[in-house]
């Protein structure tokens, strides 16, 4: 590559500046110190490799906005192209332009560049006097890293990168390490290695665990099996043993069943037939000498009473005798009430008499005759005397009233006449209104009144007609009646009501004649007088009237009483008569009954009946008495009878009445005729019991025969070998039904198919049979706790199983296991990465030492005999423990270290510039160098430049410098002044 | 001909451990390890959601060689579950879970079907006492089976509605798994089957439509290269033709998540930048791992580099404690395709040396210390060739970007 020309825009202190390399292989750039070289350097290497933005910064122009700038580059491969940068577009990168008029990209000058960067491009390309200072140390390892550094990137990156490596690798893995990471995920994933094969052997004793478990079930199943079976045999052995008494007891049945003839011959239920008939029988046959025994017991009772009888006339007597008793008896009875109705009769008259108190005893009785008629005139004596009586204190009534009325009359006689208006006015008032009213009143007044009275007239007429009618036919009645009745004191009463009747009408003729009277007609008074006239008169008139109307009536009432006083006389007169005829008439009667003087005549009627009364009981009682005699007469012609008959048949009399001796010879005749009735009786008896007796007989014969029936069906003669036989059937039958109730009881406790084995089983020892059920029992026992042992283990097995099934032990372990392995892998590989960077770049490092060094020593000796002028032939590369070595031509060899200062750069220039070929055989970059020859004498910077000029043939060299010799011996300067334009300048 | 429905799941792995998440945190850790019971659970919640008549499990129900009674207790659990809705299970040995292997006694309850020999054999499945169809299968008695088994399916008989073939194994142009019990797609449809429930292919796919010849994938992926949703198929058969339904069942989604970085200048813009990606993209449920690629880094890769590396751990406190959690379980900055070491390689300096050296050399020797070291040999596998090259390539990057990137520090 060569590099013709350089255009910078902006850079530094460079602004708008070209520099043109011509066509020149060797250009060496003069200036002073501070001029820019370093500046354009920087340029060149900043327009190749680009540059990072901090670094930009500083070299940008304080005199233009503008920074960046253009390279003309001449390829080998591509050709002529331009390299553009500006700070401001791309970010700094590169732009090229071919000859074509295409645009390329930063990677494509890249590629232009072969991957060269400007780190290795300075180490190879480009070297200034502070390189040179480190040859003197150099040493074999040195100079191996020298190389690559000049090679590469320099020796310290590649020395520092080996050193990043094994620090990583040291990090990661050591073999005997503890720390590192690898061993430490190592020793993890060991661990959870070991912890997986934990798991996975647990969770594979699952299977074994299962099958254990199979097997467990498999022998509980079988245990369990063989339990129920020792139960079952327990249970058969137990039943055995209660049925064992029971069994016993059938063997025995059996046997005591085996010893009754087989078939048996007895009637059907011959016991029961037979004692039912015996017992139907012996009632029958007990009725039968029942009967018997009656009929002797008859006979015996029928002859005593034969015996006891007494002769038969006697009784013939007794009966005549005893057929009059009732008429006795009565007669006795009739007596009796005699006497009673005379004993009340006396008392009852004693009683009236009492009562009468009229002085009258029993004794007076017989004598007094009391008859019809005296009642009458007791009756009558009485009324009149009453009547007397009765008139007497009216007549005196009437007196006082008269005396008292005319004394009354008087008085007001007196008052009125005083009280009277004077005579002549009041006649005068009167004439006045009797005008008046004679006026108005006379016509009507006349017919009206006349008309009246003469209604009432005749009423009153008719009234005392018929009051007389009546009392006459009341008189007539009653006295018919008197008359009848033969109570005379009627009659008298009828005399009253006649003439009480006869009186009425005669007063009802006089008041009839008195109204005739007043029929009269008055005479009038002729006076007429006015209408107000009479209405003042009549009101005083009135008044004056009324007075005088009273004392007018009072004189009238006087009037009356005088006359009422000449009536009175006269009555007084008519009964002073009446008394003295009434005290005759009583008088009479005294004489008559004397009893009568202790009583007042109105008493008398009163008397009568009462009296009569005790004369008619009187009467009566001495009817009674006579009765009674002739009734006690009848009797004792009876009672004869009977005490003779007694004498005659020697009975005891004394003390005895007739009723008794009646009713002991009514007992005699009443025995006789019982006992008659009584052989009768037995005679009647017997007959009946005898037919009974022959009907039972009968009945008897019947069952006799059924009995003999029954034992010949038994084949026994005897009531006792039929018996027994019955018995003998009996037992057998409760032997077999006990064997059947046995072998029931039996099928109940023995099992279906033991039972079956019935009939020939053999009873089994009841000591074997315990020993059997203990020794089963025990079995079971034990079959048990296996079981219980076994279910346990299974239960533990079943937990194991449940918990290695909810485990997620191994999962869980499993899965951190293979992600811990693969982070373990990763490792490795991430290890192995590094690994083998750094063994291929240890590996690279050597071959590329050995591969390069011999063509760089060749190289180097070349250049270093040019430029010492032969001096030195021969180079020698550091070796162990020793730095270079150069070669004098008179073959002394000398360490670098032995070298002038000079030489020692002149080594190093020369190593640079074999190197440099060795490696940019194909680059072929421009070389740059930076006053490295700043030891060199004038005729070494000749050869130098002479050498220079002779290797820019391969590859064009750029030579900065800043002294004029130099510039001197070099062909092409271009002087650097930065207030002027760069030019070529040729010598 | 009535409907028939089923649920068919395959290559469950149960319990079987996750790669590549070996620096994930222990509450994640919890989630991960638990996720392919979780989504067991699911799959049994679905059926039994949908009511379907059976479910096929077309073999790798669990892997013999890391096998835990656990997987297969949940196993027997779920089996259970299903029983008690009167769910039937057909289910089959594959290669991971081969009868010869290393399984635990579990017994399944009655509801389970399992073709137990190597020969081709049927069960048929009647509802109400009407035979609906016959399902035909066969288990892997050793790991492998070579035998093209396909060819042995055969429909037993007509009057049966429905034939439903299942089947572990791959097709012959599968490079990526191995051959197991290989066949041609027309080995398949050759026959008269309504349904080929396959298995073994953890990546979901439908073979052919008519007739349906599907793997449905594993349900829980289990590392980066099991991305995307997993689950099972609800499958509806009746004579109106099928019903095909795709149930995600995983509990954890792996999900690869590429951002384009270009526009940030400074680091810390790369949070924001790649929080909102992760909020755009998730999916709306359950949580999920992400290996997170950086894109669009050209200059200073290093830099991003260590930059991206604190950025994820951030990103990850930030989103690991939610509910629908989010975790970058690998984040990686992608570089230009460029070889880059093209010119370096030819060049005649150090670098170039070596690179020319790195490719010549074996690096087996240099790893003895490690591989075979007397402890470390038990765990640490040797090397197959192709991490033999995967290491060399890593270490050269390392040298080169160590000495031109970093050589100045």
């Amino acid at each position: 590559m060569h590099i013709k020309s350089a255009t910078i825009f902006g850079f530094g202190k460079w602004v708008d500046y070209t520099i043109d390399f011509t066509d020149e292989q060797f250009i060496c750039m003069y200036g002073d110190n501070e001029s820019g070289k370093t500046t354009i350097q920087q340029f060149l290497l900043f327009m190749l490799f680009g540059m990072p933005p901090k670094k930009r910064a500083g070299y940008k122009p304080k005199t233009s906005g503008k920074m960046g700038g253009r390279l003309v580059v001449d390829d080998h491969d591509a050709g002529e192209f331009v390299i553009e940068r500006m700070d401001d577009v791309r970010n700094g990168k590169a732009v090229c332009y071919t000859p074509d008029g295409q645009e390329h990209d930063e990677m494509w000058l890249q590629d232009r560049l072969q991957g060269m960067t400007k780190e290795t491009y300075q180490s190879i390309f480009s070297f200034s006097a502070v390189d040179l200072l480190d040859i003197r140390n150099i040493r074999e390892e040195d100079l191996g890293e020298v190389l690559l550094g000049i090679g590469m990137t320099g020796s310290n990156s590649i020395y520092a990168l080996e050193k990043r490596l094994d620090a990583q690798l040291g990090e990661l893995f050591k073999p005997f390490g503890k720390k590192p990471e690898i061993n430490q995920q190592l020793a993890t994933v060991d661990t959870l290695f070991q912890s997986l094969q934990q798991h996975q052997e647990t969770e594979g004793a699952y299977r074994d665990k299962k099958e254990a478990f199979q097997q467990l079930s498999d022998e509980l199943r079988a245990l369990q099996d063989e339990r129920n079976e020792a139960k079952d045999a327990v249970f058969r052995l137990e039943k055995q043993r209660q049925a064992l008494p029971i069994l016993k007891e059938y063997q025995h049945v059996k046997q005591q069943l085996a010893m009754y003839p087989d078939p048996l011959f007895f009637p059907e239920q011959g016991i029961n037939r037979f004692e039912q008939l015996n017992q139907q029988v012996t009632p029958i046959r007990s009725e039968l000498s029942v009967l018997q025994h009656s009929l002797d017991e008859y006979a015996a009772n029928r002859d005593a009473i034969w015996k006891g009888f007494y002769d038969q006339a006697v009784y013939g007597q007794l009966e005549s005798i005893l057929e009059q008793k009732q008429q006795w008896l009565d007669g006795q009875k009739e007596l009796d009430r005699y006497e009673k109705t005379i004993q009340k009769l006396e008392w009852q008259m004693q009683m009236e008499l009492k009562q009468l108190d009229a002085g009258i005893s029993v004794d007076d009785l017989q004598w007094l005759q009391l008859p019809f008629s005296v009642e009458k005139t007791w009756n009558k004596l009485k009324n009149d005397a009453d009547q007397l009586l009765v008139t007497k204190e009216q007549l005196e009534d009437e007196h006082r009233q008269l005396l008292k009325e005319e004394e009354y009359l008087h008085v007001q006689k007196d008052k009125l006449q005083a009280s009277l208006a004077d005579k002549e006015q009041e006649k005068i008032l009167q004439e006045t209104v009797d005008q008046y009213h004679r006026q108005q009143q006379m016509l009507d007044d006349q017919g009206e009144r006349t008309k009246h009275l003469q209604q009432l007239n005749n009423k009153k007429e008719k009234q005392a007609a018929a009051w007389l009618a009546s009392g006459m036919i009341a008189a007539v009645i009653i006295t018919a009646v008197a008359f009848l009745a033969d109570r005379m004191f009627l009659a008298g009463m009828a005399g009253v009501i006649l003439a009480a009747s006869i009186g009425q009408w005669t007063a009802g003729k006089r008041s009839r004649r008195e109204l005739e009277q007043m029929l009269v007609p008055k005479k009038h008074v002729a006076n007429q007088v006015s209408e107000s006239e009479k209405q003042a008169a009549e009101q005083n008139l009135a008044d004056n009237e009324a007075l005088k109307q009273e004392l007018s009536v009072i004189q009238d009432k006087l009037r009356s009483n005088e006359m009422a006083f000449l009536k009175w006389e006269e009555k007084q007169s008519g009964l002073n008569q009446r008394e003295i005829r009434l005290q005759k008439q009583i008088t009479e009667q005294y004489s008559q009954y004397p009893f009568l003087k202790r009583m007042d005549t109105t008493y008398w009627p009163a008397l009568f009946h009462p009296l009569k009364r005790v004369l008619d009981l009187q009467r009566d009682k001495e009817q009674q008495k006579q009765n009674s005699e002739q009734q006690r007469q009848k009797n004792r012609c009876f009672e004869e009878r009977v005490n003779q008959f007694f004498l005659d048949m020697n009975w005891e009399t004394t003390g005895k009445s007739v009723a008794e001796k009646v009713t002991k010879m009514e007992n005699v005749l009443q025995a006789y005729r019982d006992g008659l009735a009584r052989i009768a009786q037995y005679d009647q008896w017997m007959n009946e019991t005898e037919a009974k007796q022959r009907e039972v007989r009968q009945k008897v014969r019947v069952f006799d025969e059924e009995i003999a029936n029954l034992m010949n069906m038994a084949g026994t003669y005897t009531e006792e070998a039929f018996l027994a036989k019955g018995k003998q059937l009996e037992e057998k039958q409760n032997y077999s039904a006990k064997m059947s109730e046995l072998g029931d009881q039996l099928a109940r406790i023995l099992p279906g198919d033991e039972y079956e084995t019935l009939p020939v089983m053999e009873i089994p020892d009841e000591r074997t049979l315990e020993s059997a059920y203990e020794t089963t029992s025990y079995r079971i026992e034990e079959i048990e706790q296996k079981l219980e042992q076994k279910r346990q283990e299974r239960a533990d097995i079943q937990a194991d199983l449940s918990g290695l099934e909810s485990s997620e032990s191994y999962s869980d372990t499993l899965h951190r296991y293979t992600a811990e392995l693969e982070k373990l892998e990763n490792l490795a590989e991430e290890w192995a990465v590094l690994q083998s960077a750094k063994e291929m770049l240890t590996e690279t490092k050597r071959n590329y030492r050995r591969n390069y060094l011999e063509q760089v020593i060749e190289k180097t000796t070349r250049y270093f005999r040019l430029l010492t002028g032969a001096v030195y032939d021969k180079i020698y590369p550091p070796g162990e423990n020793q730095p270079f070595q150069v070669e004098a031509h008179d073959g002394i060899r000398y360490d670098v270290n032995e070298l002038s200062q000079g030489t020692v750069d002149q080594l190093y220039v020369s190593l640079r510039l074999g190197i440099s070929e060795v490696m940019s055989q194909k680059h072929r970059l421009p070389f740059i160098i930076d006053d490295a020859f700043v030891h060199f004498d004038p005729a070494r910077t000749k050869r130098m430049a002479a050498l220079l000029s002779e290797v820019s043939k391969q590859q064009q060299i750029i030579l900065f410098t800043c002294k004029p010799d130099v510039m001197e011996a070099a062909a092409n300067v271009i002087r650097i002044d930065s207030k002027s334009f760069a030019f070529p300048c040729h010598k | 001909m009535g409907e028939l429905s089923f649920i068919h799941a395959a290559d469950l792995h149960l319990d079987s451990p996750f790669k590549g998440l070996s620096h994930i945190p222990e509450a994640v850790f919890h989630k991960v390890k638990n996720s392919t019971f979780e989504a067991l659970d699911r799959l049994v919640q679905s059926a039994i959601d949908k009511q379907v008549d059976f479910v096929l499990l077309a073999g790798d129900l669990f892997d013999n060689e890391k096998q835990s009674l656990k997987a297969q207790v949940r196993l027997r659990h779920a089996f259970e579950k299903l029983q008690h809705h009167h769910i039937n299970v057909y289910m089959l040995h594959g290669n991971h879970d081969f009868l010869s292997g290393n399984y635990h006694p579990i017994t399944y309850p009655d509801n389970v079907f399992i073709f137990s020999s190597e020969a081709v054999t049927h069960f048929t499945y009647a509802r109400n006492d009407e035979t609906l169809a016959a399902i035909y299968g066969f288990s892997y008695e050793s790991r492998s089976v070579t035998a093209e088994k396909a060819k042995e399916y055969e429909p037993v008989s007509e009057t049966i509605p429905y034939h439903i073939a299942m089947l572990h194994g791959s097709v012959y142009s599968n490079t990526d798994h191995d051959v197991y019990a290989p066949f041609h797609l027309t080995d398949l449809t050759r026959k008269d089957f309504d349904y080929w429930a396959l298995g073994h292919i953890h990546q979901r796919e439908i073979l052919k439509e008519e007739p349906p010849v599907i793997y449905p994938g594993n349900i829980q992926g289990r590392s980066s290269k099991e991305s995307g949703p997993k689950g099972c198929y609800h499958v509806v058969l009746s004579d109106k033709g099928m019903e095909l339904t795709f149930l995600p069942l995983h509990s954890i989604l792996f999900r690869k998540l590429s951002v384009n970085i270009s526009g940030c200048e400074e680091a810390h813009q790369l949070e924001r930048v790649i929080l909102q990606k992760i909020e755009d993209t998730k999916a709306q449920t359950g949580p999920e791992l992400v290996h997170l690629v950086l894109t669009g880094v050209h200059a200073n890769f290093w830099e991003w580099k260590q930059a991206a590396e604190d950025i994820v751990q951030l990103v990850n406190e930030t989103l690991m404690y939610q509910n629908n959690w989010t975790y970058i379980y690998r984040s990686e900055l992608s570089r230009s395709k460029q070889d880059p070491f093209g010119r370096l390689k030819e060049s005649s300096h150090f670098a170039g040396e070596l690179l020319r050296h790195a490719d010549e050399a074996s690096i087996q020797p240099y790893l003895d210390e490690l591989f075979r070291h007397r402890q470390a040999k038990k765990f640490v596998q040797a090397m197959s060739l192709e991490q033999e090259q995967r290491v060399k390539e890593k270490a050269k990057q390392l040298l080169i970007d160590e000495l031109l990137h970093r050589g100045g520090e």
